[in-house]
């Protein structure tokens, strides 16, 4: 589509493509897994649980647990965490479940050990409160010693950066006006249809830093396209395979679809200063990142991706098979996401 | 060049074993990276095709334990062609290849006198060859 609308122009463009999809794979933090295990007899009100020893948060009535993507394991660290979880669940495993409990009248029991498969829970939802950045920070080192980050480990001195998102893939940078993803757009996620339900978290569209909060039901998902991951030194996470299609409605979205990744800007940060406001060094584009060589410091440094830009091409094709197969139709959204959210920092004191 | 690991005991490493052979055999040895303290070690190196069934003999009838075989391994079913190890790695074995997958090439890389993807990768897919 980008190649076509350079070479014939948008009306031919428009004329001759109905959707375009997008694709990106990459570690996801904030998401994780809503599930209801059922009631025991007699019931618990379950007020600690863990699964293959990763505590289970639980955030409201009896038996609903949230699997947080991010949760360490408490016997084998960052190794294995709540991602990972998520993944065994949905490539079939068995799983350890164990969950506690203070009692009550009406949930009389106190303790509870099993194992569950997905096929055991009666709900498996797939809920990230953000997802699919629309860009990202390209990380680097400017401290004397090698620092591990959820960017990945970063070499002393910057001799290395690394980056996130697909770039002119994307989905978001493709619809920067979030003229046609919003509340109730069909995606794909993890392999089956998802939702977006809205905005994710930190939400920044005024510096091209959107994000989507989405669900779908995990037990359709496929472990190809939901890995669990672990940080050295920062902890458990889950790599995502989020893909959205974005129908072709009118010139504008042509012209926008057309972006390419020299014109995706975006900063060399070094993740070396540990403050909020960590310093960037230089600025760059997708195109360069891609390429492998960011200059920083007049230096040409290595620079590779955290995301999967294999995975992100793979679901855009996958997507698209779908949909010309009819087995994916795409819906309008209800509510589009806001263009003007601000995010704001952390209120706190200075001395806690 | 044939790339060949070889790993030092004790006692070994406190025999000129590389010295010996080379001067024995009258053929270079090229050495590429090497860890060794008083209790042991290893060290990458590279000999000549020609003579290396030779040598390769030689080093273990010093006592040597010699590998000939890919240094990295990398768990095809785990790695999801991230590009962790990518721009981590100082003898560019990891490359993004045109599909987007990410290549390794064994003859570049330095095995276990270097290691230092083997925590950068987040699926854990890639360890040293025993």
């Amino acid at each position: 589509m980008k190649e076509l609308v350079e070479s014939s122009g948008t009306k031919v463009a428009l004329d001759e493509v109905d959707v375009v999809t997008t694709g990106t794979m990459g570690a996801m933090c904030s998401s994780g897994a809503l599930i209801n295990v059922g009631h025991a007899e007699p019931p618990i009100k379950i007020e600690k649980a863990w699964i293959n020893d990763v505590p289970i948060p639980h955030p409201g009535a009896a038996v609903d647990l949230y699997i947080g993507a991010a949760v360490q394991s408490e016997t084998r660290g960052f190794e294995y965490g709540g991602g990972h979880v998520i993944e065994d669940l949905i490539a079939g495993k068995e799983v350890d479940f164990r969950a506690t409990a203070y009692g009550t009248d009406c949930y009389p029991r106190t303790r509870v050990e099993t194992t569950l498969t997905k096929e055991d829970l009666n709900q498996f939802t797939l809920l990230n409160f953000r997802n699919g950045y629309q860009r990202y920070s390209c990380a680097t080192n400017g401290r004397d010693e090698t620092i591990y980050t959820y960017m990945g480990k970063l070499l002393p001195r910057y001799r290395n950066a690394t980056y996130s998102g697909a770039g002119e893939i994307s989905p978001l940078n493709n619809d920067p006006n979030y003229e046609t993803i919003g509340l109730g757009t069909r995606i794909f996620l993890g392999g089956a249809p998802g939702y977006v339900l809205g905005e994710g978290t930190q939400h920044n569209p005024k510096n091209s830093l959107g994000t989507l909060m989405v669900k779908g039901d995990a037990k359709l998902m496929s472990p190809e396209y939901i890995n669990g991951a672990s940080f050295t030194r920062y902890g458990p996470s889950i790599y995502i395979g989020l893909g959205i299609p974005i129908p072709i409605l009118n010139a504008g979205i042509v012209e926008k679809i057309a972006v390419r990744d020299h014109e995706i800007a975006t900063g060399v940060v070094d993740y070396g200063v540990p403050s909020r406001d960590r310093p960037t060094i230089s600025e760059t584009n997708y195109a360069e990142l891609k390429q492998g060589k960011v200059e920083i410091n007049d230096r040409s440094v290595r620079v590779t991706s955290m995301s999967s830009l294999k995975q992100a091409h793979r679901i855009c094709i996958e997507l698209k098979k779908r949909i010309n197969e009819g087995r994916f139709t795409l819906t309008k959204p209800v509510e589009r996401l806001p263009l003007d959210t601000r995010v704001g920092p952390m209120k706190h004191r200075e001395d806690a | 060049m044939v790339r060949v690991l070889l790993r030092f005991d004790k006692e070994l490493v406190q025999e000129p074993v590389t010295s010996q052979i080379i001067i024995e055999h009258k053929t270079p040895v090229n050495i590429l990276s090497a860890r060794i303290t008083p209790l042991g070690g290893e060290m990458l190196a590279e000999v000549d095709g020609r003579v290396a069934d030779t040598i390769i003999a030689a080093f273990r009838e010093k006592g040597v334990t010699v590998d000939v075989s890919s240094l990295i391994e990398r768990d095809e079913e785990l790695c999801i062609d991230c590009g962790a190890c990518v721009s981590i790695c100082p003898a560019e074995a990891f490359y993004h290849a045109a599909d987007h997958s990410i290549g390794l090439d064994p003859e570049k890389c330095s095995g276990v006198t270097c290691g230092l993807c083997l925590d950068a990768c987040p699926r854990r897919a890639l360890h040293l060859t025993k």
